[in-house]
């Protein structure tokens, strides 16, 4: 009876994740690419994925993006909860108006961000006219810019969802708790730190255990609002290995970069997984 | 976590209540008293209130402006669009939205039409796919206890690693440009975290339910069915936003799946990429019709999609 309950996701899953999977790691031993004579290669793939240093910027790129990110966007989330949890009145129209970026498509969202950052015409700069700061090129110059806006894009788009997580997190800690605290004499500060934070720590795992996938995979907005460029300063992962699909058309090299790609994602996920496992 | 209320409030030396787990369960609206008395902080007192509101109504409204203002520029001429200074007043005009359905020779139409498709039809198929199995999971005896893990890191995996292989696959199934491979695609991926959540919140359905269906000597799809997906509404309904969500605003294989009958936020993407010379007043047009059903999801659901993540989150 259990397997016949499962039979569809198993199907759905064997043939349409299970078997591309293996898939893609067959074709990652072989060389498919649009000028050389099909054949197997064994890891002459992966030595060369390896060794390239595009395949490794791309992974320090990804990184860059997903720590600074998320670290703004858990302080930022985690100081907004606060404020959201201690609001009675509202606090529901509030919480809804501060959802709405994560549900956006993210890439509509790019595009009106790319309009925005504009070196010319943009918004951003022209308020920063106004405020009588100079005007950055955000995405049109090499430097921090571009990688600046995909950073202000992504904390844009998803401290709503740490905030609106947390702010559960917090209304739902045992009030009792919370009052014992306060007659030990425990300050504001201490209080959060010492009691809310551990105790909101399993929930805090999570939540950044997706947040850290979920950035680790980015390709959205990177593909809309700067194509990876200037250059290959914003090239997060995922770009390389549609690049090299969809325009060069390197099908055994791109499943090669995607395979050492889930490598990795794997291994963080699981150490978090671990983490969080540890923390029941 | 309602686990751990009781244990930490012993450790702190005070008393388990039952208020504990109510508390957990209805956490969304409940609202903690200031403590009376001398203890009075800044950040009780009626400033720090002001300040809190202030606070947060900033935050809205600098993550809301760029919405405002997008939509605001599609319905706008074009050449108010790139105006500096920004016209915050102007003539407003759905010539947009007219030449976003006619030029394109409405193709955007056929656009919209397949999101709301490909969006229903993942949402269905995922559904179907992954109630059972979360049931099977849950009340049914499993050897190997591993599979909840395995789920979630299958929930893990980047879409990208099965770009390569399942191109292939659809371009040999000649299933390129066809929605339903959009469908498919979209269903497995999302069968991990659909049974993940949903677990999540079987797992809170209370034993006694179980056991009272049990004796009156209902089978396992009778159990499913009339008992737990009723209970569970709450758990489907959280799902299934997320489902909507996932399909509707996804880029990557939608792009790379289709041709001509793309979903909208394909369509939109690919004009946006290939056309150089394109009307920046219709693509805006577009922007907003495909957002727009997004922001009333949003304000339909706010409260569900925060409780299922929790729930799912705490107890999965």
């Amino acid at each position: 009876m259990v397997i016949l309950l499962c039979l569809p996701a198993f199907l759905l899953l064997g043939v349409l994740v299970g078997w591309p999977i293996i898939d893609g790691i067959l074709l990652s031993l072989q060389r498919i690419t649009p000028t050389a004579e099909p054949g197997w290669v064994g890891f002459r793939n992966y030595q060369a994925a390896l060794s390239s240093g595009a395949f490794w910027h791309t992974l320090v790129v990804t990184l860059v993006f997903t720590v600074i990110s998320l670290v703004i966007e858990l302080g930022l989330g985690m100081a907004l909860a606060l404020m959201l949890a201690r609001v009675v009145r509202g606090a529901g129209a509030i919480r809804t108006l501060i959802l709405i970026p994560v549900m956006l498509t993210p890439a509509v969202a790019a595009i009106n961000f790319r309009v925005m950052l504009n070196y010319d015409y943009g918004l951003v700069n022209y308020l920063l006219g106004q405020l009588g700061l100079a005007s950055q090129p955000w995405v049109s110059q090499a430097g921090v810019g571009p990688m600046l806006s995909l950073i202000l894009t992504d904390v844009w788009r998803s401290t709503p969802f740490f905030v609106l997580v947390l702010s559960s997190g917090l209304l739902a800690l045992p009030q009792d708790v919370l009052e014992a605290a306060d007659v030990d004499g425990a300050r504001t500060w201490r209080k959060l730190v010492h009691v809310k934070i551990p105790m909101l720590a399993p929930l805090l795992l999570v939540t950044v255990l997706f947040r850290v996938i979920d950035l680790f995979r980015t390709f959205d907005i990177v593909y809309v609002l700067t194509q990876g460029g200037p250059g290959t300063s914003t090239t997060v992962t995922s770009l390389l290995i549609y690049n090299d699909m969809a325009v060069g058309n390197f099908t055994s090299y791109a499943a090669t970069e995607a395979t050492i790609f889930m490598v990795l994602t794997l291994l963080v996920s699981i150490l978090l997984i671990r983490a969080l496992k540890a923390q029941e | 976590m309602s686990s751990d209320g009781p244990q930490i409030a012993k450790k702190l030396g005070g008393s388990t209540s039952s208020a504990t787990a109510k508390v957990v369960d209805e956490g969304q609206d409940r609202h903690a008293a200031p403590p009376s008395g001398p203890a009075r902080r800044w950040s009780k007192t009626r400033w720090g209130l002001y300040f809190t509101y202030a606070g947060l109504f900033a935050w809205v409204a600098v993550s809301l402006s760029p919405v405002i203002w997008a939509v605001l520029q599609s319905f706008k001429v074009p050449t108010d669009i790139f105006a500096i200074p920004p016209k915050w007043f102007f003539r407003p005009t759905m010539q947009n939205f007219d030449s976003l359905f006619s030029q394109t020779g409405s193709s955007f139409f056929r656009y919209i039409v397949i999101s709301v498709v490909v969006t229903a039809g993942t949402v269905l198929v995922t559904l179907v796919a992954s109630l059972p199995a979360a049931f099977a999971l849950t009340f049914l005896p499993i050897r190997r206890k591993f599979w909840p893990v395995v789920l979630l890191v299958a929930a893990m995996l980047p879409p990208i690693v099965l770009l390569v292989p399942l191109l292939l696959f659809w371009q040999n199934l000649g299933m390129i440009d066809n929605p339903l491979a959009l469908v498919l695609t979209y269903s497995a991926v999302s069968v991990p975290f659909s049974v993940w959540l949903l677990r999540g919140f079987m797992l809170q359905v209370p034993g006694e339910l179980v056991d009272a269906s049990r004796l009156d000597g209902a089978g396992d799809v009778r159990l499913l069915v009339s008992v737990i997906m009723p209970v569970i509404r709450a758990g489907i309904a959280a799902a299934s936003v997320f489902l909507v969500i996932f399909a509707w605003n996804e880029l990557l294989f939608a792009s790379m799946l289709t041709t001509r009958n793309r979903t909208a936020t394909a369509g939109i993407v690919a004009t946006l990429i290939t056309d150089r010379a394109m009307d920046w007043g219709t693509l805006y047009a577009a922007a907003t019709l495909v957002v727009l059903p997004i922001i009333m999801l949003t304000f339909a659901v706010s409260g569900h999609f925060v409780r299922g993540f929790t729930m799912g989150a705490v107890k999965g």
